[in-house]
C-alpha cells in the first residue's frame, strides 16, 4: 500500500486535504435543488397526521374514530386497538429481546405529547382536519413531571457511571479551600430547521424510506426488525439532511406508524411532524442537576473533587444524560468521586444532543472552578493551568495529544485576558457591566469502522461512495478532497454519493466519529485504486507506460506520469482508454482483517456495538477546547449580551478548515442559546411542553451573535483516524454555558447556578 | 364581480379559483406546484426557511418584499409577482451572486435554511445597493439557522453588496418592464373578486367603498390585512376561516400623511413602510419597528392589525397611546374617532363595532423640545414578543418642571395601558432624580402584572420602574441617547 504524507492543514482554498475548499453541495443547496426527505416526488402519496396524548401518565380508555373515519379523503385511523404486527428492534448497542411485540401506539400513556393514534388521508388537509375529530378517553394517574416533582425522589444510582479514585470525600474534609455548589441544566431541544418526517413505500416485502438519517445503515436495521423481513429489504434514503444535532439517528415511533400504515394500505405515506409535535415525538437533552464539591489548598492545587449528578429519563427507557462525563478528565486531581442517577419521570425518553454528557457537565464543573478561582482570589486561567493533567487520571493511560494548554494560553493571547481586572464587578462600559469567563471543553475520539467503494471511470473522473451522511457537516466534500489527494484528481472531479443504506456501510454520523472514519475508509479504498491504476498502467499491454521501464508512477493534478522523468504523461482519461478500461473499482473497509466477515459488517454498520471508546488502546484520546467570553450587562434590565468569543480548539488534523470553523462556530452558538435562552418550559399539571414552537422555544438570531474568533491549535492526531483528525462537531458546544455563566458573574458578582440565565435571574 | 385570482409565480401567469380561504402560499407553492425550494420549518413565521419575495406595484414602482410564505394566504397574491428561490439561477444554471456569495463564505451547512436566507439576501440586493452592516442584520433578523452561526451568511451579504455585475443576467431587473405590463394589467380590471371551494369564501374586494360595503353585510367576516397574527390562527390553532376579507392590496389604507401638527398612518400601512418614514419623524419609534419580528413579518404585518388584534403584548399601541393618538374606525356609513387607549376595553375585547373596520390612526406629532422614548423588553433580542414594552412622552416646562407626561405600557395589563398614577406622581413636578425615585412606587397602583414563561410579575414591576428611571437618565443630559439598550455597545 502506498503511504501518502500528510500536508499540514493551511489556508490554500484547494481541494487537497486541509484546504479550504468550499461545499460540494453548496450549489444544489443555494438553488433549492438539494431534495429533503418529504420532498420525495412518490407517487399515489397518501398523509398521515399524529394524534398526540394530552395527558402524561394513565391509559387510553377508548378511541372514538368514528368521525375522522367518516371525514373526507380518510382511508383509515390508527389506534391502540390495532395490531401492527410490529417486533421490538434491537438498541443501538443491538441488544433484542426475543420476539416481543411493539405497538407505537400504545394504549399505556407515559408522557404527554405521546403518540396514541394516527390518521390517514388523502391529503394532508383531510388527514389535518380528520385528526382533530379523534376523540380520546383517558383514565389519568398521577405524573411524575420532572426532577423537582416531589415524587421524582433521588434516582437509581448508575453503576457504570460511578467513577473514583484516592478518597475523594477524606480529601475534601481536610483541604484548606471547599467549595460547594448545585448547578442545573434544563430540557434542551434539538430545534433542527427541518422538522422530522418521513415518506415510505413497500414493494411487496421491499421498503424504501426517504427520512432524515445520521446512520442509513443503523436505522435500516430497526426497520428490517420492527417488520420482520431482512434488512436487505429495507433501503432508507438521506442525501441531505436539515440539521440533526443528534436526533436524527434512529427510527423513532412515528416512523414505524408510517411504515405500517403503508403496508396496510397498500400506499405510500408521508408522515410530516409538525413543529410542536417535534417536542415529544423524540427526546431532547434531558434535564439535569449535580452537586460539586471541590476541595483545593490555599494556593489552588487541587485536592479532590466530590460530584453527585442526576438526569431525567423516561418511565419507558434509560437515556443517562451523564453529568459526570467531563468531571474526570479536564484537571488534574489526586482524589475523585463522581456518581450519576437517573430519574424518572412522564417525559419522551430523552435523547442524544451535542456532546451529550460532556456538555452539562462541563456546565457544573467549569463554573466550579471559577467559583474556586473567587474563593482563593486566583486569575481562573492561572487556576486552569495549575492544575493541567498531564495524563489521563482516570484511565493512567497518556494522552495521544492534548493541547488544551496551548488553547487556553494561545486563547488568553488573542482574547487579551491579561487586561483583566479579577474583581467581580470591575470593568464597566458606559452604563453596562462587563465580565470576561473561560469555559474548557472535551469531546472523546469514538472509532469506528466503515467502507467505501472508489471508483475510476473512463473519462477520468472519480466517484466515491458510501452509506454515510452528510447533515451539513460537509462529509460529501471532505470525501471528494480525501479521495483527490490520494487519487491525484482536482477535488471537483470527484463525484460523491452518500446518504443510502444500499450503498456500503459506515458507522453513525454522531459522536464526531464520522468523519475520521469514513476519511479513513476512503483513504484506504482510495489508495487501492490508485495502486490498482498504476499497476495496470504499468502492466497492460496497452498502456504506453509499459515500457518506460518505471517502477511506480506519480498521478497529480489529474496527470499521470512517470517521476522526475521524461516520457509519457496522460490523463486519467486519456490512461483509462489507452487500456481498455470503463472503470476501476475498489472497495474497502477498515475491518482489521480477522474480523471481516458478514457478521462483523452487520454489527459494524448497523449497531454501535463495535465502537471504540477514547481509552480503548494505550492512550487516552480526545479533543479539546478553551473558549473566552466577554458579556456586557444591563443590570436594570437583567439583559446579556455576548459580545465577543474567542475559542481555540484541538482537534487534531483539521480536513477543512472552512467546514470545521463553521462547525465550531455552529456549536458555540448553540452553547450560547443554551447559556440565555434555551428552556423547555413544562407545565407542571400535565407534563405538557408549554413552548412547544419556535415562537417560544428561543434559539439564538443572528442578533444574539458576536463575532466569533475560532482558531485550531490541533496537531495530527494518527493515533486518532488515519488523518489525524480527533473531531471537530461535538466539542465546540461544550465549555460555553459555563464561560458565559463566569463572563455574567465576573460582570455583576451573580452566579447563576441554573441555566439558562433569564433576565430575572439578574435583577 | 370575479371568481378567480390572477399572479405571476416566476415566469409564469396564474390563475386560480379553486382554493379555500386559508389555503397558504407556501403549500401551494410545495404540495400543489412542487416547488420544493422553499421550505417549511416551523409554519408560523418564526424561522424564515420559507421565505420568498412578492412583488407588488407601489406609489414608488414594482417594489419586492420577502414574506413568510407560511402564514401567507393564496387569496391575498392577486396582482402580485411571487419569486421563489427556484427563479433565481441563471437560464444557464449559473448561480446568482447572492447563491454563490453563501457557497463561497460557507453559508450554507445543512442547507435547510438556505433557500430562505437566499430569498432574504436577494430581497436586500434587490432594494439596497450599498447595504450597511445594520441594514444586513435587519434583513436576516427573520431567519434562523441552527448550524452556521450566521457569520459566514452575514459575510456573504456584505460580499455580494461589494459585487453588483451587470443587472442583465438578474431574472427581475431583466423582465421588470415585462412585470410592471403584466400587473398592470392585472390591476385595471378593477372587480371585487370571490373565490369559493367547497362553501368557504375569500373576497378581494376591489376598493376601500367595496370592502366597506361587503364587511357592512358580512359582519362576521375575518378580516385579512398582512396575516401576521390570523396566519398563526390557521396553521398553530387550526381554526377554520369563512369568510375572510383581504385587504393588502388596498393602497387606499397604505398611506402616511405629515402636517405640522399629525402623522397620519393609514391601517394597511406595513411595518417597514412605516418604518421608513417613522424613523425620521420619531427616530424611537422607528427603532422600534425595527424589532418587531423579522423583515418578512415587517413587510406583512401592519399597524392597523397590530391595533385592531388588541393583544396585550402588541408593540404599537404603547408609543401610539403616549402620544395621544386617535384611531378612525370606519362604516359603509360613516367613521368615528376615539382615542386609541379607549379601543381597549379588556383582554381580546376592543371597541369595534359590527362592519365596522381601522381606516388609520392620527399620532400627534411630538412636541418641539418635548422628550420620547419606547423600550422593548424581550428575552431575545430580535424576533421575541416584548415581556414588556414601555413608552414615555415628556414635555417640560420653562422652569423645568413636568408640564405634560403621557406614559403607557404593554405586557403589564389585560390590555396596552396608561401609568396615570405615575403620571400624576410627575405632573408638575421638578424632573428630578427625586421625583422620578418617588414616582417609581406609583406603578404598583397603575399596574399588577402577570407571570408568564417572558417573565415574571416581578421582574415585569421592576423592569417598568427602571424604565422610568433610564428614561429620566436619558433626558436629564445623559450624553447619548440608548438605542436599542441592550445592543448600545458597537
Ligand atoms: C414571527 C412573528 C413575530 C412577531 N413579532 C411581533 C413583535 O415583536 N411585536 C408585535 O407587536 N407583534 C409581533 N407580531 C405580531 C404582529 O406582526 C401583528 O400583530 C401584526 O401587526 C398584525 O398585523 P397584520 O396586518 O398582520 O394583521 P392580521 O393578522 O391580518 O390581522 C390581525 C387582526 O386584526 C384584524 N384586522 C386587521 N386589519 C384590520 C382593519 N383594518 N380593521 C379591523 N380589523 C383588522 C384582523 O381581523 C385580525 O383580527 C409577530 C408576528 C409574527 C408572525
Ligand atoms: S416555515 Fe418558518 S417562517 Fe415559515
Ligand atoms: S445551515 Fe442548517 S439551519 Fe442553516
Amino acid at each position: 500500500m502506498t503511504i501518502m504524507e500528510t500536508r499540514k492543514h493551511g489556508d490554500a482554498a484547494d481541494g487537497m486535504v486541509g484546504g479550504r475548499f468550499s461545499r460540494l453541495d453548496g450549489k444544489l443547496k443555494t438553488t433549492g435543488g438539494a431534495t429533503y426527505a418529504l420532498e420525495q416526488p412518490v407517487k399515489n402519496l397518501v398523509h398521515a397526521v399524529l394524534v398526540q396524548s394530552t395527558i402524561a401518565a394513565g391509559r387510553v380508555v377508548a378511541v372514538d374514530a368514528g368521525k375522522a373515519k367518516a371525514a373526507p379523503g380518510v382511508l383509515s385511523v390508527f389506534t391502540p386497538e390495532d395490531d401492527l404486527g410490529l417486533l421490538v428492534a434491537s438498541d443501538w448497542f443491538g441488544n433484542r429481546p426475543d420476539n416481543q411485540p411493539f405497538h407505537p401506539l400504545p394504549r399505556e400513556v407515559s408522557f404527554n405529547g405521546q403518540a396514541i393514534a394516527a390518521v390517514v388521508a388523502e391529503t394532508l388537509e383531510q388527514a389535518t382536519e380528520a385528526a382533530k375529530l379523534v376523540k380520546v378517553s383517558y383514565e389519568e394517574t398521577q405524573p411524575v413531571t420532572g426532577l423537582d416533582d416531589p415524587n421524582a425522589g433521588e434516582g437509581r444510582l448508575v453503576d457504570m457511571l460511578s467513577v473514583g479514585w484516592g478518597d475523594a470525600e477524606a480529601a475534601y474534609a481536610a483541604a484548606d479551600i471547599r467549595i460547594e455548589a448545585e448547578y442545573r441544566t434544563p430540557r434542551e431541544y434539538h430545534v433542527p430547521i427541518e422538522p422530522h418526517g418521513l415518506t415510505v413505500k413497500w414493494e411487496g416485502d421491499f421498503l424504501t424510506v426517504w427520512e432524515p438519517s445520521q446512520w442509513t445503515h443503523g436505522m435500516a436495521r430497526t426497520y428490517a426488525e420492527w417488520f420482520n423481513i431482512p434488512a436487505d429489504n429495507v433501503r432508507i434514503v438521506s442525501p441531505f439532511i436539515g440539521g440533526g444535532f443528534g436526533s436524527k439517528a434512529m427510527g423513532y415511533t412515528y416512523s414505524a406508524v408510517a411504515a405500517a400504515a403503508a403496508r396496510k394500505l397498500g400506499r405510500p405515506v408521508k408522515l410530516a411532524v409538525t413543529r410542536p409535535q417535534t417536542f415529544t415525538a423524540y427526546g431532547g437533552r434531558a434535564a439535569t442537576r449535580q452537586t460539586i464539591r471541590i476541595g483545593a489548598t490555599k494556593d489552588g492545587v487541587l485536592q479532590a473533587i466530590v460530584h453527585r449528578g442526576a438526569s431525567e429519563t423516561s418511565v419507558l427507557a434509560d437515556f443517562p444524560e451523564q453529568t459526570g462525563a467531563a468531571t474526570p478528565l479536564l484537571y488534574a486531581v489526586p482524589n475523585l468521586s463522581t456518581q450519576h442517577r437517573l430519574v424518572p419521570v412522564n417525559t419522551v425518553t430523552p435523547g442524544a444532543l451535542r456532546a451529550p454528557g460532556k456538555n452539562p457537565s462541563a456546565f457544573g464543573l467549569e463554573s466550579a472552578i471559577e467559583e474556586l478561582s473567587y474563593a482563593i482570589g486566583m486569575d481562573p486561567l492561572e487556576l486552569r493551568l495549575r492544575n493541567y493533567a498531564d495524563h489521563d487520571y482516570q484511565s493512567g493511560k497518556p494522552w495521544s495529544t492534548r493541547q488544551l494548554r496551548e488553547a487556553l494560553t494561545v486563547g488568553a493571547e488573542v482574547f487579551g485576558w491579561s487586561k483583566r481586572s479579577h474583581e467581580p464587578r470591575s470593568m464597566r462600559d458606559g452604563r453596562q457591566l462587563v465580565g470576561w469567563g473561560i469555559g474548557c471543553g472535551t469531546f472523546p475520539v469514538l472509532k469506528a469502522a466503515s467502507e467505501a467503494l472508489i471508483r475510476i471511470l473512463g473519462d477520468g473522473s472519480v466517484e466515491v461512495v458510501s452509506g454515510a451522511i452528510d447533515m451539513g457537516q460537509g462529509t460529501y466534500t471532505i470525501l471528494a478532497q480525501t479521495a483527490a489527494e490520494v487519487l491525484g484528481v482536482p477535488a471537483e472531479q470527484v463525484d460523491v454519493k452518500l446518504g443510502d443504506s444500499s450503498l456500503p456501510g459506515a458507522t453513525v454520523a454522531g459522536g464526531s466519529m464520522l468523519a475520521g472514519a469514513i476519511t479513513g475508509a476512503v483513504h484506504k479504498a482510495a489508495t487501492a485504486a490508485r495502486d490498482e491504476l498504476i499497476g495496470l498502467a504499468l502492466n497492460d499491454s496497452n498502456s504506453p507506460f509499459r515500457d518506460t521501464g518505471a517502477n511506480t508512477l506519480v498521478i497529480a493534478d489529474g496527470r499521470i506520469s512517470v517521476p522526475r522523468g521524461e516520457g509519457p504523461s496522460l490523463t486519467l482519461a486519456e490512461l483509462m482508454s489507452a487500456i481498455g478500461r470503463d472503470r476501476i473499482e475498489t472497495q474497502r473497509n477498515t475491518l482489521p482483517e480477522g474480523a471481516n466477515g458478514p457478521e462483523d459488517h452487520k454489527r459494524s454498520w448497523t449497531t454501535m456495538a463495535n465502537i471504540e471508546g477514547p481509552t480503548a488502546g494505550d492512550l487516552s484520546m480526545h479533543s479539546w477546547c478553551a473558549h473566552f467570553v466577554e458579556v456586557k450587562v444591563d443590570e436594570d434590565f437583567g439583559t446579556v449580551r455576548v459580545s465577543r468569543v474567542v475559542s481555540a480548539f484541538d482537534c487534531g488534523r483539521i480536513y477543512n478548515p472552512k467546514l470545521a470553523e463553521s462547525q465550531w462556530r455552529g456549536g458555540i452558538i448553540m452553547g450560547i442559546g443554551q447559556a440565555l435562552l434555551e428552556e423547555g418550559l413544562i407545565d407542571e399539571r400535565f407534563g405538557r411542553v408549554i413552548n412547544n414552537n419556535m415562537g417560544d422555544y428561543l434559539v439564538p438570531t443572528n442578533a444574539d451573535i458576536p463575532h466569533i474568533q475560532v482558531i485550531s491549535v490541533g496537531i495530527p492526531d494518527h493515533d486518532a483516524s488515519v488523518l489525524g483528525g480527533k473531531g471537530v462537531g461535538e466539542v465546540g458546544i461544550v465549555g460555553v454555558a459555563p464561560a458565559i455563566a463566569n463572563a455574567v458573574f465576573h460582570a455583576t458578582g451573580k452566579r447563576v447556578r441554573d441555566l439558562p440565565i433569564t433576565l430575572e435571574k439578574l435583577i | 364581480m370575479s371568481e378567480a385570482i390572477r399572479f405571476i409565480l416566476n415566469g409564469e401567469e396564474v390563475t386560480r379559483g379553486d382554493f379555500g380561504p386559508t389555503e397558504t402560499l407556501l403549500d401551494y407553492l410545495r404540495l400543489r406546484r412542487r416547488l420544493t425550494g422553499t421550505k417549511e420549518g416551523c409554519a408560523e413565521g418564526d424561522c424564515g426557511a420559507c421565505t420568498v419575495l412578492v412583488g407588488r406595484l407601489t406609489e414608488q414602482g414594482l417594489r419586492y418584499e420577502s414574506v413568510n410564505a407560511c402564514i401567507r394566504f393564496l387569496g391575498s397574491l392577486h396582482g402580485t409577482h411571487v419569486v421563489t428561490v427556484e427563479h433565481l439561477a441563471g437560464r444557464d444554471g449559473a448561480l446568482h451572486p447572492v447563491q454563490q456569495a453563501l457557497v463561497d463564505t460557507h453559508g450554507s451547512q445543512c442547507g435547510f435554511c438556505t433557500p430562505g436566507f437566499v430569498m432574504s439576501l436577494y430581497g436586500l440586493w434587490l432594494s439596497n445597493q450599498a447595504p450597511t452592516r445594520a441594514d444586513i442584520e435587519s434583513a436576516l433578523q427573520g431567519n434562523l439557522c441552527r448550524c452556521t452561526g450566521y457569520e459566514p451568511i452575514v459575510k456573504a451579504a456584505e460580499q455580494v453588496s461589494q459585487n453588483r455585475p451587470s443587472s442583465l443576467f438578474d431574472p427581475l431587473e431583466r423582465d421588470h418592464i415585462q412585470i410592471m405590463a403584466k400587473l398592470w394589467s392585472i390591476h385595471s380590471e378593477a372587480d371585487t373578486i370571490v373565490v369559493e371551494k367547497d362553501g368557504a369564501r375569500s373576497i378581494v374586494p376591489a376598493s376601500v367603498a367595496a370592502f366597506s360595503d361587503i364587511l357592512a353585510e358580512e359582519p362576521d367576516a375575518t378580516i385579512v390585512a398582512g396575516a401576521t397574527d390570523v396566519g398563526l390562527w390557521v396553521t398553530k390553532q387550526m381554526r377554520l376561516l369563512n369568510p375572510v376579507i383581504f385587504i393588502n392590496h388596498l393602497t387606499e389604507l397604505q398611506s402616511v400623511t405629515s402636517d405640522e401638527t399629525t402623522i397620519t398612518i393609514g391601517a394597511g400601512v406595513s411595518y417597514a413602510q412605516a418604518f421608513d418614514l417613522l424613523t425620521d419623524e420619531i427616530s424611537s419609534l422607528g427603532r422600534l419597528i425595527d424589532r418587531i419580528g423579522g423583515q418578512q413579518v415587517r413587510n406583512m404585518g401592519t399597524i392597523g392589525g397590530n391595533i385592531a388584534n388588541g393583544s396585550p403584548i402588541g408593540d404599537i399601541p404603547p408609543p401610539l397611546i403616549a402620544l395621544g393618538a386617535e384611531l378612525t374606525l370606519r362604516t359603509h356609513a360613516g367613521r368615528r374617532t376615539i382615542a386609541l387607549e379607549d379601543y381597549f376595553l379588556a383582554y381580546g375585547k376592543q371597541d369595534r363595532l359590527q362592519g365596522e373596520f381601522v381606516e388609520k390612526v392620527c399620532v400627534p406629532r411630538p412636541a418641539e423640545g418635548s422628550h420620547f422614548a419606547v423600550y422593548k423588553i424581550s428575552k431575545r433580542r430580535d424576533e421575541d414578543i416584548s415581556a414588556l414594552c414601555g413608552a414615555f412622552n415628556l414635555t417640560l416646562d420653562a422652569e423645568g418642571k413636568v408640564g405634560k407626561i403621557r406614559i403607557a405600557f404593554g405586557g403589564m395589563a389585560a390590555t396596552p395601558k396608561r401609568a396615570k398614577h405615575v403620571e400624576e406622581a410627575l405632573l408638575g413636578k421638578e424632573w428630578s432624580w427625586e421625583t422620578v425615585s418617588a414616582a417609581r412606587n406609583a406603578f404598583d397602583e397603575d399596574y399588577t402584572p402577570l407571570t408568564d414563561w417572558r417573565a415574571t410579575a416581578e421582574y415585569r414591576s421592576l423592569a417598568a420602574k427602571n424604565l422610568l428611571t433610564r428614561f429620566f437618565l436619558e433626558t436629564a443630559g445623559a450624553p447619548t441617547e440608548l438605542r436599542r439598550f441592550e445592543l448600545e455597545e458597537a
